[in-house]
């Protein structure tokens, strides 16, 4: 079973293996989705206006990580912790930086127990949902998952149920129970945005 | 924010807003587009209902001057803002942002 100190490699020393061309590159897309991606501006512009402004060199990291993650939000030192060996694409980095965020933005807005089970499902039901993970020709094209009807709440509800499973040493079944009961009012809260971005 | 600079800010808001662009916003709110987004995430589509009456409430306001239509209208756009959030949150919101960050 995944736990915390197996996905961030770069943050407990534990095998970390960094490459400069790796690093290079994720710097790169970092710049390219926080100038060009509407949701990823969005996101900064939100924490802008709940008083947690968000300063690249000290929020944001680009580190090696475990096999397991793309990215993560340490609360501890306050930083979006994005995996340099594991974003492929463009497209990886906006969604990645986009689900962060709205960890970041739960924390500037909330008090949020990270050891509460509830809380952490409620705030990656939140990051999957929002983030655009779940977008209707990802999850059919590329994850060749197809459904139509309110597909995008099982999309939101799967990939929360693995979220927690990369970060915590606990069972799917236990996992999941945490995800049903709250899922309902967490799916229906979608601040900063007026509803479920397309 | 205090209940009378949330009152104000409304209450420009709506004076600033012209019913063209409640227009735009049902026309978009029947698009296909956005029809096809609805489905997606609920599992139903949506009825437009509130757009269509905001043109009519901001209509009303704007010719007839009708106190009780701009009211409706900022009940809706309050509303609106209202479901932003869960009624019922599982956690407590800050009172202000974390020291820390």
């Amino acid at each position: 079973m995944a736990n915390r100190d197996d996905a961030f490699v770069g943050r407990t020393g534990t095998d970390a293996k960094p490459d400069p061309r790796l690093h290079k590159l994720c710097q790169r897309r970092l710049e390219y989705a926080v100038k060009r991606n509407p949701y990823v501006r969005y996101m900064l512009d939100a924490m802008k206006k709940a008083g947690c402004e968000v300063n690249l060199e000290k929020h944001v990291v680009c580190e090696p990580c475990g096999p397991t993650v793309s990215g993560g939000f340490d609360p501890e030192h306050r930083q979006v912790v994005l995996c340099e060996n594991n974003i492929y694409s463009q497209g990886c980095m906006n969604d990645t930086l986009t689900h962060e965020l709205v960890h970041a933005y739960d924390y500037c807005r909330v008090n949020i127990d990270w050891n509460n089970l509830e809380h952490l499902a409620c705030t990656e039901i939140r990051a999957a949902s929002l983030s655009g993970e779940c977008f209707f020709w990802k999850e059919t094209f590329a994850r060749l998952k197809f459904g139509w009807k309110a597909h995008h709440q099982v999309c939101a509800r799967e990939r929360a149920i693995k979220s927690i499973l990369c970060v915590k040493n606990i069972t799917e079944a236990e996992a999941t129970r945490a995800v049903d009961s709250v899922f309902a009012k967490c799916f229906q809260d979608t601040i900063p945005f007026e509803r479920v971005p397309p | 924010m205090d209940t009378e600079t949330q009152n104000t800010d409304d209450t420009e808001k709506c004076t600033q807003l012209r019913c063209l662009d409640y227009m735009a916003e049902y026309r978009h709110c029947i698009s296909a587009f956005h029809q096809f987004h609805q489905y997606y995430i609920h599992g139903k589509f949506a009825t437009c209902k509130e757009p269509k009456e905001r043109i009519k409430n901001c209509i009303k306001w704007k010719t007839f001057r009708s106190e009780e239509a701009k009211k409706r209208l900022l009940n809706s756009l309050t509303q609106e803002q209202k479901n932003m959030h869960t009624p019922d949150p599982i956690w407590t919101y800050r009172s202000s942002p974390p020291s820390d960050w």
